[in-house]
């Protein structure tokens, strides 16, 4: 096969640029990412932290119905979009662009076109999500899931992703190094195509919102393009990116990448309208066979992983980072599949609007995107802020995190199951069914304070790690006079 | 693959298929819908909701209750929610749309028809568990006023079951916000009859054998299509 040191099936390994004198260093790209970065990864690791808060708040809510009962922007219905909202919009979409713009430029061998600009737009990008998560709890949510905002916000949003694309893409478009790679191609794909989305469900649902089911149609597009478009090729970027990398080995199959990556694309669009929709009968058909198509994309890039990270001895690099990494792409043939089953006629004839699609959902934003982002994140800022990670706190996370991910998942996945099977019985009434989630909503609470315990870790790790940054840059006065 | 702009018309291609299919199409079939004369009614359905039930549409969205009720009946949902499943007609006024993905409560697509007492909505509204034990329902007190009573006690006072009763001297009436929601909830009913999912009715004829479930059995023999 062909295979040389600029091959495109390799991520950058710094060497070839740093014999080229035209090429930025490593060390220099990294130091031109290190404030807009830091900034973002804060910005976004508070938001995860308080979505996790919100989240175990909602959770306990479902057990204590009285609860706060006189506060009305803290009833259930607005703190659930909230926190989900908070995870999406503030830490996902934010740890995402950042961790994708550091891999532009690592990639493509040079230095961040400009930081203060993109330190604006992520100025803009937190307000818009505060602006939204007012909007929510003081009851001006849109009522379009995944798509809560209000239109104030949206717009502010919208302006704060241009803010911040345009320098992805100028990044990319100055590129030194020629060759592209999947993760940059993954990439620029969510880059390109998450403008779309917003503006597109801006103007049709909030703007100049389309008449009746219409409305449902155009909803569903936009939170199947939200994760399959937009979440999911930030974290295939980011996968695609580390597991060479980390294994020290070229990708297996560069030829494989090119099909998963055109065929994902081509597919993924189509998903989303869930079997039952009051829709015309045609639309629930087209989203089972792009769901169940998105099989073969799914797989051939897992083949992919697999076979790339089985040829290193040892994984030197990064190992923390790659535990991450690896679960990541272990739960996303896990929920490629569930994604496919859960939109099969009679599949979704017992799970429909059960628990178990928002198991499925979990297990793609925070078994998929969350953990291949966590991994980025703890690959890229012992890099760019020169201080290593405190080695237990990031243990602590990656196990929290995963038993708490486990059991949300377990639970509303058998929960659902139960609940379901207990609808389709003629001779059971409705409260059965609730009778019988109510215990698997419990574990589920339990899995919520499991991860905001595991988010507070990585925030006070992070905190940790910034304040040795400065005290190295800015703080060696203070310690000469010690 | 090494040429930006090849990649770029390559992305730009796909999502805009998706976009045509997802978006454009729906738009082109759906968006066009007229109202529709129902097989059972001479007015066009869906009727237009009264300004109270339209404000209580508001306050569904605001308070999120689409988080665990949806109003979407299918096929296999009909004996437990509703006379028919809806279609896309039924949403043609909604805006927005809460057709809702999670059922931690039951769907209320059909609610009005199914519990069109006000007062138990609103008992319910203000402790659920007033009129469904166990239910997890959160409580929305906040839509309720408890005030002393001053004088008589008011006409829209709840009347609070025993082991719910607020102190004595002490009542509880409901805000706007809860009248309107109730408006609402008593608005929504799914049971005109239209052509793409008819009422299920017996048959005027006396043929016993004639099976009264029937879907087809229901659709009246004069007509084969909704009034353009």
């Amino acid at each position: 096969m062909m295979r040389s040191s600029s091959s495109p099936n390799q991520p950058a390994s710094g060497a070839a640029g740093d014999r080229d004198p035209a090429f930025p260093t490593v060390e220099k790209i990294d130091a031109s990412c290190r404030g807009a970065l830091m900034f973002l990864f804060t910005a976004a690791l508070l938001w995860l932290a308080l979505s996790s808060l919100f989240a175990v708040l909602g959770s306990v809510k479902m057990h204590a119905a009285g609860m706060l009962a006189n506060v009305d922007w803290l009833t259930y219905g607005r703190v659930r979009p909230a926190a989900v909202d908070m995870f999406l919009y503030g830490f996902l979409s934010q740890a995402g662009i950042a961790a994708a713009i550091w891999i532009l430029c690592r990639l493509g061998k040079v230095a961040l076109v400009s930081g203060v600009t993109l330190i604006v737009g992520a100025v803009f990008w937190n307000l818009g999500v505060l602006l939204g998560v007012f909007g929510i709890f003081t009851g001006q949510s849109t009522g379009y899931e995944w798509f809560e905002f209000p239109q104030y916000a949206v717009a502010v949003l919208f302006v704060a992703y241009l803010i911040m694309g345009i320098v992805g893409l100028l990044t990319f478009a100055y590129r030194n190094e020629r060759h592209t790679y999947v993760s940059q191609w993954f990439i620029l794909a969510a880059f390109f195509i998450f403008p779309w989305l917003l503006s597109t469900a801006g103007l049709l649902l909030l703007v100049s919102p389309v008449r009746g089911a219409t409305q449902a149609a155009i909803a569903y597009w936009f939170a199947n393009g939200f994760l399959l478009l937009w979440l999911m090729p930030l974290a295939l970027g980011i996968i695609f990116y580390m597991v060479p990398k980390v294994s020290n080995q070229l990708l297996n199959n560069h030829y494989l990448a090119v099909i998963s990556f055109w065929s994902w694309l081509l597919t993924a669009g189509w998903s989303g309208i869930p079997v039952g929709a009051r829709l015309p009968a045609w639309m629930p058909s087209v989203s089972t066979v792009a769901s169940v198509l998105l099989l073969v994309p799914a797989v051939a890039m897992f083949i992919n992983w697999r076979a790339t990270w089985i040829k290193s001895p040892a994984k030197q690099e990064g190992g923390v980072a790659f535990k991450f990494i690896s679960f990541a792409a272990f739960a996303f043939i896990l929920w490629a599949l569930a994604f496919a089953a859960n939109f099969l006629p009679p599949v979704a004839q017992v799970v429909e609007f059960t628990l178990f699609g928002l198991a499925i959902a979990q297990l793609a934003t925070y078994g998929v995107v969350a953990m291949a982002i966590f991994g980025a994140i703890y690959f890229i800022v012992p890099r760019i802020a020169g201080t290593e990670w405190i080695f237990g706190r990031v243990k602590g996370h990656f196990l929290f995190s995963v038993a708490g991910l486990v059991l949300i998942v377990f639970a509303w996945g058998v929960g659902g199951i139960l609940q379901g099977t207990s609808w389709n019985n003629p001779l059971s009434d409705f409260m059965k069914s609730v009778r019988v989630a109510v215990p698997f909503i419990g574990i589920g609470t339990i899995g919520f304070l499991l991860l905001l315990i595991a988010h507070l870790l990585f925030l006070s790790n992070l905190v940790s790690v910034i304040r040795r940054c400065c005290t190295a840059c800015c703080g060696s006065g203070k310690e000469a006079r010690k | 693959m090494n040429y930006g702009p090849i990649l770029f018309l390559g992305i730009f291609l796909s999502f805009a298929l998706s976009w045509a299919g997802m978006v454009f199409l729906p738009q082109k079939q759906l968006g066009h819908q007229e109202l529709a004369k129902p097989f059972d009614a001479e007015a066009l359905y869906p009727t237009p909701h009264s300004g109270l039930a339209e404000q209580g549409r508001q306050v569904y969205r605001a308070e999120g209750c689409a988080a665990c009720h949806t109003q979407q009946v299918r096929p296999q949902d009909v004996p437990q929610y509703g006379l028919r499943f809806t279609v896309a007609q039924d949403y043609l006024r909604d805006e927005p749309v809460q057709f809702g993905s999670l059922r931690l409560g039951p769907d209320l697509a059909n609610i009005g028809a199914r519990m069109p007492d006000a007062k138990w909505h609103l008992l319910h509204l203000y402790n659920p568990r007033i009129t469904i034990e166990k239910s997890l329902m959160p409580q929305y007190k906040y839509l309720f006023e408890k005030r002393k009573i001053r004088g008589e006690r008011s006409a829209n006072a709840l009347d609070l079951p025993k082991g719910f009763e607020v102190e004595e001297g002490f009542e509880v009436v409901p805000t706007d916000r809860a009248d309107s929601l109730v408006a609402y909830m008593k608005s929504l009913r799914s049971d005109a009859s239209l052509f793409e999912s008819p009422l299920p009715t017996v048959p005027e004829t006396d043929d016993t054998n004639a099976a009264p479930a029937s879907a087809e059995a229901a659709t009246p023999t004069n007509t084969n299509s909704p009034e353009k």
